[in-house]
């Protein structure tokens, strides 16, 4: 399945678990991811609300607000769905070396990404048990990664353009 | 009276004048006569050689003079720095002096000096000292992302063992 991990873009294997990512490394890469998206949205709308009051801009009623939640939520979905369709992996998953991909291998299209980015809000609302699957999946799925069809796998190096998925079909057994 | 004594004390002190400056004269034609000889004397072939051994062996003992007196100096000196630095005393007034005001004076003197401000402009335009210092900040912060990837596989592996622990359901094989 897996090349030697010292070849850049190339699956590292794993012990217990076939090279796929567990539940601390995944988690670590959404905690950056969270933390790059929410930091910059903030600054983004602060500025944006510095200048309208400066200019004496418009106060936002409930449906103002209500908008302005839903392109905020908007926005950070659409970090996720990029990164994973154009690269494979947002910010905090090149940090952590973890890459999404299909099941079978292939690099998840536009599509297969804003499933799961829904679904992994789904996952994210009761306080993150769809990730609980993650600890006994054999594949180290989640909800998200399940409805979805894909798994994240831990990557030698950034795969960027060079990223060299695994194998299709190569997926360990699942229990 | 007095003019005739007048007269005769001039007389006397023309008399000395005259025989000091033939002597003075008579002095110089001698040594001027004795140089020629000596030069002479170490051309002849017979007396040449003693007299150039003669002189050779005066100027290798002033030579020798000199040296040893540069190294007995040298070495009292050695021993007077080393003495004074060895002294209790000195120690104690040299705490003195860096706990003085005169310390903070001079320091700041120095740093107010032209040719520490040349040395921090230096420093603070150099594009090698820019380019060490980004490469260093990279390279921790790539060690210390290193580290958090190595400890979050590792808590990976014992999340999912914990768990499975739990459950008594075992890891599938990996073929």
């Amino acid at each position: 399945m897996a090349a030697p991990a010292s070849t850049p873009g190339v699956l590292i294997p794993s012990a217990t678990a076939g090279g796929h990512a567990g539940i601390v490394s995944r988690g670590v890469a959404l905690a950056i991811d969270a933390a790059l998206v929410q930091g910059g949205l903030l600054l983004i709308f602060a500025l944006l609300s510095l200048i309208g009051s400066l200019v004496g801009g418009p106060h936002l009623g409930s449906t103002g607000q209500v908008v302005l939640a839903a392109v905020w939520l908007f926005l950070t979905a659409a970090y996720f769905v990029v990164g994973w369709a154009a690269a494979g992996q947002t910010l905090g998953m090149e940090a952590m070396h973890v890459v999404v991909v299909c099941a079978d291998g292939r690099p998840p299209g536009f599509g297969r990404c804003i499933v799961r980015v829904l679904w992994l809000g789904l996952c994210i609302i009761p306080f993150f048990l769809g990730f609980a699957t993650v600890l006994f999946d054999g594949r180290r799925r989640g909800v998200h990664d399940m409805v979805s069809g894909t798994v994240v796998v831990y990557v030698a190096a950034e795969p960027g353009p060079g990223f060299t998925p695994p194998e299709p079909g190569s997926s360990p057994p699942v229990p | 009276m007095s003019v005739g004594l007048m007269t005769a004390r001039d007389d006397a002190l023309d008399l000395v004048i005259g025989a000091t400056v033939l002597g003075v004269r008579a002095g110089a034609v001698t040594a001027r006569a004795a140089r020629r000889c000596g030069r002479v004397a170490a051309a002849v072939p017979v007396a040449g050689r003693p007299v150039r051994a003669a002189a050779d062996r005066m100027a290798a003992d002033g030579r020798r003079a000199r040296h040893e007196g540069r190294r007995a100096l040298d070495l009292a000196i050695d021993r007077a720095v080393k003495e004074i630095l060895e002294h209790p005393r000195t120690l104690l007034l040299a705490e003195q002096v860096v706990d003085s005001r005169l310390a903070v004076d001079l320091t700041d003197h120095v740093l107010r000096g032209v040719a520490v401000q040349h040395v921090i402009e230096h420093l603070a335009g150099s594009p090698e000292l820019r380019r060490v210092i980004s490469e260093q900040s990279a390279g921790m912060a790539e060690q210390t992302l290193e580290g958090v990837r190595e400890r979050s596989i590792r808590l990976d592996d014992a999340a999912e063992r914990a768990v499975r622990g739990w459950l008594r359901r075992p890891r599938p094989q990996v073929s």
